[in-house]
């Protein structure tokens, strides 16, 4: 074949140009479709951990960072995925929505692959339409109904709603136990306002109503009013939808104004930082509903301990748990679909079936993936088993 | 108004000694060498027209601007060195321009802090009383804070503050100032009151007819130099004296 | 009846603890002219040293909060020096020090004691006084006497002695003071000290009632700030009632506006600060120079 010397000038001109618009594809960092995850075969994958490591809620931020870096270390030490290495980068979202949303800004533009986090109903409502519209895939702790009311594809729970967890803890402390005078007292933030909700609906189902129903806000100390309204009414059992520290605090102030029914709730009565706050003579017979109990359920859970232990010298609990799943979904799915970003990796996400600590997970279309949970009693300062 | 006002310490004879004092804030030369004795039991005044350098003399022998001198001395004591806070200890008080009474304070604890330095014990309290024989109006409103006495009364506060640490030499800033002509020569009666007691004084003064009834020397300062000095008498006769500062 | 006496109660002991916070931010301003913008953080490093002398040395109650605040007395001191330099020149400079102190204590807690904090158990095992029906844990009782020993003691100390008189005469005149024979800058070291331990005091005294947390300043800080406000920023008397009524507001708008409690809260100070600017007592005279 003849190349006259215009059409060699042509072709290197035109490989030139071809070389700079791939060097500028590659390594545009603002590149919605998500190139430095997806389009270099030998890149990292980066994925995102979003929670609070400061403020009253760190302790959550702090068991998922611990879970989550589980998961990704061990999926590295057997060669990552599809001979990629996985990173894992934390953010501190302070608790704050505002944080929050700052920080998806960040992720959409930083090619992150997909983010676990946050703990805060609050935090995740308020970080969804940026994810949404950045197609980067998010699966939290967060239990809020509100969390999948907008019906975002992208979106995930590692967990049940509060819709789930109320539905068990009505069906064991009403229709188990026969406890049917119940005084409620829930905050005003995301999650409390979820739980407050659901449990009134679960109530309503039955044709009870609570002997009372109090709000609280959620940086209150004082809960001297509430409570003593709650007295009054002599409830059997008193349900609280608040968080850890809050939550131990109205027990703590429960106890002694002199109530002494027990109090029953979600996952945050579950946690240690719960029951040193309460007390744990105050928090004594809690009745907890939570799909992950403690560390000696299964076998599972069992190994999962023992390499939290072994890794970072703590005793694992269930919000560490909560991340080691949803991040092995996450992985999971990254495998399966040999790193898809976006759209995709969604959709993969949503096809995957996983046996967790948590359960078996399996997706539907708001992207709930567990709806059942066990109910536990806290006992001289654990959580166990009910009997 | 009685005489009855104690004596001072045992440093009768100590005299003030200034040579070569110069200020300087932030690129401006307030003051440029001045030099000036004040011997034991003299009364000096010192005037000169708004700006002259005059208050920034005393605040820089007061230690409250930074300053440079090759002499500064009362007595046997080298106050180069020496920050406000120790002027007391060394017999000098002060009367700021302005007065400056602590306003929040009752005329009592502003006469009392007067003698912070020294303590507050029983000849503290004695001179408290001696205070309060030689200006009755501060005792009468011993209690009342400072800031609602008059201007006049403020200046008998300020001054009975300084007397309260027996001081040997009182530095005066502009007493008459924001003063009605009677309380201007009330004014002069104390300062008189004060010479005869044996204290050494010297008096800033912008109102010359003051300064010069109240002491026997005096300095005219302009543009923080000295550009003459002698007896009042000199100075009264003195024709640029008395268009510029007598206004004849 | 017993809603309304029981709300009393737990809005006079939590009125306790902002009255705490309120008198040092009022030492401080009375005598310095400055408003301390660490005050809060300091409250927060009390919280944790007391509670680690308890938890962890397991001394008793008393001595760990009379060490802490020593310690952050200490704390005060340093503060101070370095802030003197600008004491009496940049008043402006020297408000945005303590801002960046309070910063610098927040992640030094953070450093030696993690971020996750620690649940203080009450010193006090008795169980609670029973009084017309009202249910009175013994510990509130042990705050409020704390507070109002220290009122009575920052007081007797600020008008009846000489250094402390002294102070405040720093405040309304620099210069004046300086002539007067007193000591200014160590006047203001004092001040700051004691400032700092009283805002120790109320963290070591806050802990068991709450959650000691590197970030537990921020809204104890603003309610007593809010409190010193009310009463009269400078006056001892005013923090104190100050302390108490934003308490007793928190309270009661708690009972009955619930999850708007806060809002009624802020918005009956922000009224009451409108009809009356200088605070129910006045703010005393303080020039800054």
């Amino acid at each position: 074949m003849h190349t006259t010397r215009s059409s060699r000038t042509t072709l290197a001109v035109s490989s030139v140009v071809l070389c700079l618009a791939a060097a500028a594809a590659c390594s545009a960092p603002s590149d919605k479709s998500n190139s430095s995850s997806g389009g270099d075969s030998s890149a990292p994958i980066k994925i995102a951990v979003v929670d609070a490591q400061s403020g009253e809620n760190s302790a959550l931020g702090a068991w998922e960072y611990k879970g989550a870096k589980l998961a990704v270390d061990q999926w590295n030490a057997k060669g990552g995925i599809d001979g990629r290495k996985i990173q894992l980068h934390l953010f501190d979202d302070k608790g704050d929505p505002t944080t929050g949303t700052n920080i998806a800004s960040k992720l959409a533009s930083q090619g992150y692959a997909a983010m676990i986090g946050t703990a805060e109903s609050g935090v995740t409502v308020a970080m969804e339409p940026t994810l949404q519209s950045a197609q980067i895939p998010n699966i939290t702790s967060g239990q809020s109904p509100q969390i999948i009311a907008s019906k975002d594809p992208f979106v995930f729970l590692n967990g049940p709603t509060s819709t789930t967890y109320d539905a068990t803890l009505a069906k064991y402390v009403i229709d188990t136990k026969g406890l049917k005078k119940v005084a409620m007292i829930t905050n005003n933030g995301s999650y409390g306002k979820g739980e407050h909700d659901a449990f009134l609906a679960e109530l309503k189902k039955r044709g009870l109503s609570p002997t009372t129903d109090q709000v609280v806000t959620t940086n209150q100390i004082d809960f001297s009013a509430a409570l003593t309204t709650i007295k009054k009414t002599n409830p059997q059992v008193v349900f609280i939808g608040s968080e850890e520290v809050e939550a131990g605090l109205i027990v703590k102030q429960a106890r002694s104004l002199g109530i002494t029914a027990p109090f029953a709730g979600a996952a945050p009565q579950g946690t240690p930082v719960y029951i040193s706050t309460a007390g744990a003579a105050h928090a004594e017979g809690t009745i907890v509903s939570s799909p992950y109990l403690n560390n000696e359920a299964t076998a599972q859970s069992k190994s999962f301990a023992a390499a939290y232990q072994a890794a970072y010298k703590q005793t694992a609990e269930l919000h560490g748990a909560k991340a080691y799943d949803g991040t092995s979904i996450v992985l999971t799915a990254l495998k399966n679909s040999h790193v898809a970003t976006g759209k995709k990796l969604a959709d993969a996400i949503r096809a995957t079936n996983y046996q967790g600590l948590l359960g078996n997970f399996s997706f539907d279309a708001t992207g709930v993936g567990i709806f059942a949970t066990k109910i536990g009693i806290v006992k001289s300062g654990q959580l166990a088993a009910a009997s | 108004m009685s005489t009855t006002l104690s004596q001072p310490s045992s440093r009768v004879s100590a005299a003030l000694q200034v040579e070569d004092l110069c200020v300087r804030y932030g690129g401006v030369q307030a003051v440029r060498s001045v030099s000036f004795t004040v011997e034991p039991g003299e009364a000096v005044g010192i005037i000169g027209a708004n700006g002259a350098g005059k208050t920034s003399t005393l605040r820089a022998l007061m230690g409250l601007v930074p300053r440079t001198a090759s002499t500064l001395s009362f007595g046997e004591s080298d106050l180069r060195r020496t920050p406000a806070r120790n002027m007391v200890r060394h017999g000098i008080g002060y009367v700021p321009e302005g007065r400056h009474v602590f306003s929040g304070l009752s005329v009592e604890k502003n006469l009392m802090l007067g003698a912070y330095s020294k303590g507050w014990g029983r000849s503290q309290k004695l001179e408290l009383d001696g205070i309060y024989e030689q200006f009755p109006v501060l005792g009468e409103m011993r209690q009342r804070p400072a800031g609602a006495l008059s201007g006049g009364q403020q200046q008998m506060l300020a001054i009975g503050r300084a007397l309260m640490s027996k001081p040997d030499l009182i530095l005066l800033d502009e007493p008459s100032m924001g003063l009605s002509p009677k309380l201007v020569d009330d004014t002069l009666a104390i300062l008189l009151n004060l010479c005869g007691a044996g204290l050494s004084l010297l008096l800033v003064e912008q109102n010359a007819e003051l300064a010069f009834g109240a002491t026997s020397r005096c300095l005219v300062v302009e543009s923080g130099e000295v550009v003459t000095e002698g007896s009042t008498k000199e100075l009264r006769a003195d024709p640029q004296v008395r268009r510029s500062y007598l206004g004849i | 009846m017993q809603v309304f006496l029981q709300t009393l109660v737990g809005g006079l002991s939590l009125g306790a603890v902002y009255a705490l916070v309120a008198l040092g931010f009022a030492l401080v301003y009375r005598t310095m002219g400055l408003v301390n913008f660490a005050h809060a953080d300091v409250l927060m490093i009390g919280a944790y040293v007391a509670s680690t002398f308890t938890m962890s040395e397991h001394l008793p109650f008393a001595v760990a909060v009379v060490a802490a605040m020593v310690i952050t007395g200490l704390i005060g001191l340093v503060i101070e020096r370095m802030l003197r330099p600008l004491e009496g020149k940049d008043f402006d400079l020297m408000l945005i020090g303590t801002i960046g102190f309070g910063i610098v204590l927040e992640a030094l807690a953070t450093l030696i004691w993690g971020a996750t904090g620690r649940a203080v158990p009450s010193p006090v095992d008795t169980p609670p006084l029973h009084l017309l029906g009202a249910s009175i844990p013994t510990y509130d009782l042990v705050v409020v006497g704390v507070a109002i020993v220290a009122m009575i003691a920052l007081t007797l100390f600020l008008e009846r002695t000489r250094r402390g008189i002294a102070m405040q005469a720093v405040a309304m005149d620099y210069d004046a003071a300086s002539a007067a024979g007193i000591n200014v800058g160590r006047s203001n070291a004092i001040a700051f000290s004691i400032g700092a331990g009283l805002a120790a005091l109320a963290g070591a005294l806050v802990g068991p009632l709450l959650y000691v947390s590197p970030s537990m300043g921020g809204s104890i800080g603003i309610d007593g700030f809010a409190a010193a406000i009310l009463g009269g920023f400078g006056s001892i008397p005013g923090a104190v009632i100050g302390g108490v009524v934003i308490g007793l507001l928190s309270s009661f708008s708690a009972g009955h506006f619930h999850g708007y409690s806060d809002l009624v809260t802020f918005l009956v100070f922000a009224v009451l600060v409108m009809i009356r600017p200088t605070g129910l007592f006045g703010e005393r005279t303080v020039s800054r120079a």
